[in-house]
C-alpha cells in the first residue's frame, strides 16, 4: 500500500496545458514572470485538489478555471490597497481649480497623435502605460487592448461599472497626455 | 458651460455608456467652442484606433509560449510538491 497515490503525473500538465496557460496568463498580466508564477501556483493548486477533481470535464478547462482564479488573485494582491478614486496627482495637474485645462496642459495642448506609426505607437504606448498606477493600467489593457467586455472587467478587477467607467477616463487622460509629451520631445 | 473635466469624463463613457440626452447636447456646444475638448477627443480615437490593432496584428503563430527553462522550473515545482 502506498500512503501517497499520485493519480495523475502532474509533470506532463507542463507539456500539454503549459503553453496555452501561459499565452492565457500574459495576455491579462503583461508580465512574463507574474505569467509564469501564475501557471507554476495553478498546477500546484490543481495538484493539491486533484482529488475534488471527478474527471466530469476536460483537464485542460479544469487547469483553466483555477488560473483564471489565480490570474484575479495577481490583480487583487496588485492593487495592494484598496482602490480610491480621489486625487489621482497625474490627473488632477491637467486641470484648474475650477476643472479647466491647466496651463501645463494647454502648453502641449496642439499635439496631434494620429500622424503616429504603428510601431512607434507600441513603444510610446508601453512607456506610457507602465507609468500607470497598475488598476488604471490594467483597466485600460484588457478593455482597450485585449477588448474584453466591460462585465469581464469589472470581475476580473473586482470594481464596479461606475469605478470602470472612471478609471478608464483618468487612463485616458494620463495616457494622452504621456504621449504626447513623448512625442513632442522627440520630435524636437 | 461645463468644466472641461466633466467633459472629458462624458468623452472617455462614450465607449462605455449611453449618455443622456442633455449631456449629449452639453457636450456638443462644448466641443464647437473648446479646441483643447476637441483634440483630446480627437487623440482618444487614435489612441483607441491602434490599441484595437495591437491585438489584431498579432499573429497567431507568434503565440506566446514558455521557454525550456521555464518549463523547467515549474516542473521542478511540481516535483517538489509531489514527492
Amino acid at each position: 500500500m502506498q500512503d501517497k497515490p499520485i493519480k495523475v503525473d502532474a509533470v506532463t500538465w507542463v507539456d500539454s496545458y503549459g503553453d496555452a496557460l501561459f499565452a492565457f496568463a500574459l495576455s491579462r498580466l503583461r508580465d512574463r514572470s507574474l505569467a509564469e508564477e501564475a501557471v507554476q501556483e495553478t498546477f500546484l493548486s490543481a495538484l493539491k485538489s486533484v482529488d475534488q477533481y471527478r474527471q466530469t470535464g476536460s483537464e485542460g478547462a479544469w487547469l483553466m478555471g483555477i488560473l483564471k482564479r489565480k490570474v484575479i488573485d495577481q490583480f487583487r494582491a496588485q492593487s495592494k490597497q484598496p482602490l480610491t478614486l480621489e486625487n489621482d496627482s497625474a490627473v488632477e495637474s491637467l486641470f484648474d481649480k475650477r476643472g479647466n485645462w491647466s496651463k501645463s496642459a494647454k502648453a502641449n495642448g496642439s499635439m496631434r497623435l494620429d500622424a503616429i506609426e504603428q510601431e512607434e505607437f507600441r513603444v510610446v504606448f508601453q512607456d506610457c502605460l507602465k507609468k500607470l498606477p497598475p488598476t488604471q493600467a490594467s483597466t485600460f489593457w484588457l478593455r482597450e487592448v485585449q477588448q474584453e467586455s466591460a462585465e469581464e472587467v469589472c470581475k476580473v478587477l473586482g470594481i464596479s461599472t461606475s469605478n470602470l467607467w472612471v478609471l478608464m477616463h483618468r487612463a485616458r487622460l494620463a495616457l494622452a497626455e504621456c504621449m504626447k509629451t513623448r512625442l513632442a520631445m522627440e520630435n524636437q | 458651460m461645463s468644466r472641461c473635466k466633466d467633459i472629458t469624463k462624458q468623452i472617455s463613457d462614450l465607449t462605455e455608456r449611453e449618455l443622456s440626452f442633455w449631456q449629449r447636447m452639453d457636450l456638443r456646444t462644448h466641443l464647437i467652442l473648446c479646441g483643447m475638448c476637441r483634440r483630446f477627443q480627437a487623440n482618444l480615437s487614435t489612441i483607441r484606433k491602434f490599441a484595437n490593432r495591437e491585438m489584431s496584428s498579432e499573429d497567431p503563430s507568434e503565440k506566446p509560449m514558455l521557454t525550456l527553462e521555464e518549463k523547467t522550473r515549474i516542473r521542478d515545482a511540481i516535483r517538489r510538491q509531489s514527492y
